[in-house]
């Protein structure tokens, strides 16, 4: 009677302890496959938490709500179960802003750099003016002077010479002057050297070989009227083509690393012609392969594949030529400017111009020089955590 | 002692319960084990999902470089391909051999070609229960990682 049941306590026990192992599995893969989908909410919700945060924090600085007085700043906060932390400091004249925002299994963390230039952060700068040779250069400004348009190119060049000469970054600044007509030419100054921004010349010796360059007789004090009395004439040949103007500043900034890695690049064309011609050597370098353009519109696709950036199509799959980073301002002398000519500027320029007289050259140089010396900033974002892989 | 045996009727009775109780465990016990191996597909199948989900969208998130072809992605020096069913990163496989990936497309969904948008398309399958599949299709921008202002 004692061992009655006995059996029955054994297979009751084997079947519990069968039934604990069977759950116990199954409850421990239920919640390693509860883990990793929390992992993976985690890593969604901390990486879209940093960038929002990060994104609030450039809009509040661009707006002027958070000022450099702000900084440094420390501060965390949590949305929920998201804990976010927010660092920014200053280091020479860059604002750096790194977001964490980390859950149980991820952290994210976001770092944006943004450099402010100008208003005393203006460190270095390459200015390229490319200065129209072509013959109707010679026509009337419409000043009641009497003046032609390339004497009021020739003023409004010296003026912006002047105005960077006495400002602060005089000494910042590397600058060189082209000339284009059918093809282009870095212009020359006296002694026969290129006026290149890698020239090593100071902003007074451009200046000089400015003057010399258009005063007739060469240095005499009057502006050359005309390409046969400037120096356009020994440079470039006659008629327009606007597109080898773009293309010579293109070629020297592609080639010629920035003197710094903030180095501000601008380039300044000046124009009183429609794109009218070409030469074999006008290349569309259409991105990624060259190809060769061609065709009667070809002068004015020139221009638009010159001028437009490598990041913008400027017809069916071709990107522009300019680096990006280099800011383009055109400025045309037209009197009827023509619809397709503007159009190709203004979209692919950073800014654009067009002075009915020639004698607005000065006061439009001026405000470029405004454009140019006033602050901006680039900021750049970055991903810190996950580390990104080389 | 004629009380302490069972009869033939109890015999039989017991046998024909036992039986039953017999083939209904082991057909709760079949169905109970081939669900639990079809979830435990299931279960690798997401969490190759959600990996591949992760992986390639912080990539291509935060990429310098995009491009893409026919079962291959590249994000910066990273190189994404299909090779014989299983997706490799720079010729190592990161999908299991027990999961079978059918397709890897790419779309390009760019409204800019600043950012580039890229819609991917992972379709897989388990190797040994081809009935267990799972697919993931995601859009992802590239972000703006240099912004100017004037």
């Amino acid at each position: 009677m004692i061992n009655k049941g006995a059996v029955t306590l054994i297979y009751m026990a084997l079947v519990t302890l069968i039934s604990v192992l069977i759950l116990t599995v199954g409850y421990s893969r239920f919640m390693l496959s509860l883990r990793r989908s929390e992992a993976f909410a985690d890593t969604i919700e901390t990486s879209y938490r940093a960038e929002s945060e990060i994104n609030n924090l450039l809009a509040q600085l661009v707006g002027g709500y958070l000022t450099e007085a702000n900084f440094p700043i420390s501060e965390s906060m949590a949305f929920g179960d998201t804990r976010v932390e927010i660092e920014a400091r200053i280091e020479d004249n860059s604002q750096i802003i790194d977001v964490t925002a980390s859950r149980f299994f991820a952290v994210n963390k976001i770092r944006a750099v943004r450099v402010a230039y100008g208003s005393g952060f203006f460190n270095d700068a390459e200015i390229i003016i490319a200065l129209d040779c072509t013959g109707s250069m010679g026509n009337s400004s419409g000043s009641s002077e009497g003046t032609s348009r390339l004497q009021e190119q020739t003023k409004a060049v010296l003026g912006f010479i002047d105005n960077l000469a006495v400002s602060d970054y005089a000494g910042n600044v590397r600058m060189g002057v082209a000339v284009f007509g059918r093809n282009s030419n870095w212009l020359r100054s006296v002694s026969g050297q290129q006026v290149r921004p890698d020239a090593g010349m100071t902003v007074a010796e451009v200046r000089q070989a400015v003057y010399s360059g258009f005063t007739y007789p060469s240095g005499s004090g009057n502006l050359a009227r005309s390409r046969s009395q400037s120096i356009c004439d020994e440079l470039v040949e006659d008629y327009t083509n606007i597109g080898a103007g773009f293309n010579i500043m293109n070629n020297y900034f592609e080639n010629n690393p920035p003197p710094s890695g903030n180095a501000k690049r601008v380039e300044i064309l000046i124009s009183d012609g429609e794109p009218n011609t070409y030469i074999r050597e006008s290349v569309c370098l259409n991105r990624p392969t060259c190809v060769p353009c061609s065709g009667n519109s070809f002068p004015l696709d020139y221009l638009k594949c010159t001028l437009a950036d490598q990041n913008t199509e400027w017809t069916g799959g071709r990107t522009g030529m300019r680096n990006p980073l280099v800011d383009s301002y055109v400025v045309t002398v037209l009197h009827n400017p023509p619809a397709a000519v503007v159009s190709a500027i203004q979209t692919y320029s950073t800014e654009y111009y067009n002075a009915i007289y020639a004698y607005q050259l000065s006061e439009i140089l001026d405000r470029i020089f405004e454009s140019i010396s006033t602050s901006f900033a680039r900021t750049t974002i970055s991903r810190i955590i996950p580390i990104s892989e080389e | 002692m004629n009380e302490k045996g069972l009869t033939i009727v109890e015999m039989i009775i017991g046998m024909t319960i036992s039986v039953i109780i017999l083939m209904i465990s082991t057909s709760m016990m079949v169905n109970i084990f081939y669900k639990d191996t079809k979830s435990k597909q299931s279960e690798i199948l997401s969490q190759v999902k959600n990996d591949l989900q992760s992986e390639i969208t912080v990539g291509v998130r935060w990429a310098e470089t995009l491009s893409f072809s026919d079962n291959e992605l590249v994000v910066d020096n990273s190189i994404y391909r299909l090779n014989d069913g299983v997706i490799e990163k720079n010729g190592e496989a990161i999908t299991p051999s027990s999961v079978y990936i059918e397709e890897f497309e790419i779309d390009d969904f760019s409204t800019t070609l600043q950012q580039k948008s890229l819609r991917v398309n992972i379709a897989m399958r388990h190797r040994d229960f081809s009935s267990v599949s799972d697919s993931l299709e995601v859009v992802v921008s590239q972000r703006k990682m240099e912004i100017e202002e004037q």
